[in-house]
Order: structure tokens, then sequence, then C-alpha cells
């Protein structure tokens, strides 16, 4: 069964205003290299800025369901 | 735009009042690839009506009572005046590896056991959702005078 998770980010437009959003899977590479700081101060890495879990809209470390 | 409410959904909106089966306070809100953009289901449709779409890290999202706004007179398309109650804007997650052509949206009970309502887009065409898309929708219910 896929993973799903949640995300808290109170910033994150995911879902509706009042409710917690909810997502499968996880942040593509591509959407963090192009929303990466614009001083270059770091590159987005595997598991912190996207990859599985990573909530795709906003980026933050989302939550399993249900736990 | 087209929209049905089927006899199962109307059961469980007439079931909170009038009836007396247990309150709904949480409604989930889905994207589907079928049916076709420019229809809906048939009045004695169910869940299997519709095809909830796959998109890669997409997931139903869950609407309480508190995404809602209090109920307002408006103006509805097509013509008609209501009481609508308007949902604040839900986003969709955005799309992974594999996007898809949405066709509509619905919308199931709190379990996602039961299709409240279907509903094609108010231009009757779909929407393809490519690699780091995101849908938003902007839900209203309303009751027509």
């Amino acid at each position: 069964m896929t993973q799903e998770y949640e995300c808290h980010n109170p910033e994150c437009d995911l879902g509706g205003t009042a409710d917690v959003g909810q997502f499968t899977g996880g942040r593509t590479e591509e959407i963090a290299w192009l929303r990466k700081p614009l001083d270059h101060s770091r590159e987005p890495k595997e598991g912190v800025d996207f990859g599985e879990g990573i909530c795709p809209n906003c980026g933050v470390k989302g939550k399993k369901a249900g736990v | 735009m087209a929209y049905m409410f089927p006899d199962a959904g109307m059961q469980v909106w007439m079931g909170q009042y009038p009836g007396t089966t247990a309150r709904e306070t949480t409604i989930n809100l889905h994207l589907c690839t079928a049916p076709a953009a420019n229809a809906t289901v048939a009045h004695n449709a169910v869940l299997a009506a519709v095809t909830e779409t796959a998109y890669t890290n997409y997931l139903k999202q869950a609407m309480t009572t508190a995404n809602w706004a209090s109920a307002a007179f408006s103006e509805s398309t097509p013509p008609g005046q209501q009481q609508q109650y308007t949902g604040s804007p839900v986003a969709f997650p955005a799309v992974g590896a594999t996007g898809a052509t949405i066709t509509g949206f619905f919308m199931t009970n709190g379990a996602a056991t039961t299709l409240l309502c279907h509903a094609n887009f108010s231009d009757l065409n779909p929407v393809t959702l490519a690699t780091n898309d995101i849908i938003k929708l902007s839900p209203t219910l309303g009751l027509l005078h």
C-alpha cells in the first residue's frame, strides 16, 4: 500500500486552509533545484529538500499519516 | 459546468436532516480522470462511476467544516439564486514524475466510501497536469431558491 503523508507546515498551501494537506511520494529534485536559496548558500539534498516524504508543495518533511 | 448529486450522496446529505444519520464533519475532495470533461455521472451512480486520478504524489484532500465560510446569498451558474457556502481554496499535491488529464472532481463522505457529488469544470475542458504542476480548486455548495 502506498505510504501517505501529512504536511503540517502552516505556510504550505497543500489542502484547505483549515486542514492538513495530504500527499503520497515526495518532492522532485527538479523543483528543489528551482527553488533553492538565491544566495546559493547550499544545494538541495536528498531526504531534506526532495525525495520520498518531502512535501511536493512546500519542501518541508511530512509526517506519515496515522502515526 | 455540470454536476450531479447522486442518489447515495443525497441520502447522506438528507440524512443530516431530516434523517438521523451520524453527523459528517469532514468530506473528501478528489480529482478524477473519468467521466469525460463534458459529462457527469448518472443519478444512480456510485463511487465506481468515477475514476480517481493516480498522478505521482496525488492524494485526496480532507475538508472539515472549518474550511467553509458562512452561507451567503449568491447568483449561481447556470442562472439561479441560492444560499451558498464557499470553501477555502484547496491545493492538491504538486505533480511528481507522472502527470494526468483531470476531467473533474468529486466529493465523498468522511470515510471516502460514498459518492456525494461529481462535477466537471465550468469551461467543460480537461486540465492537463505535468510534472511540478499544482491544481487548486475553490469549492462551493449551495441550495437553490
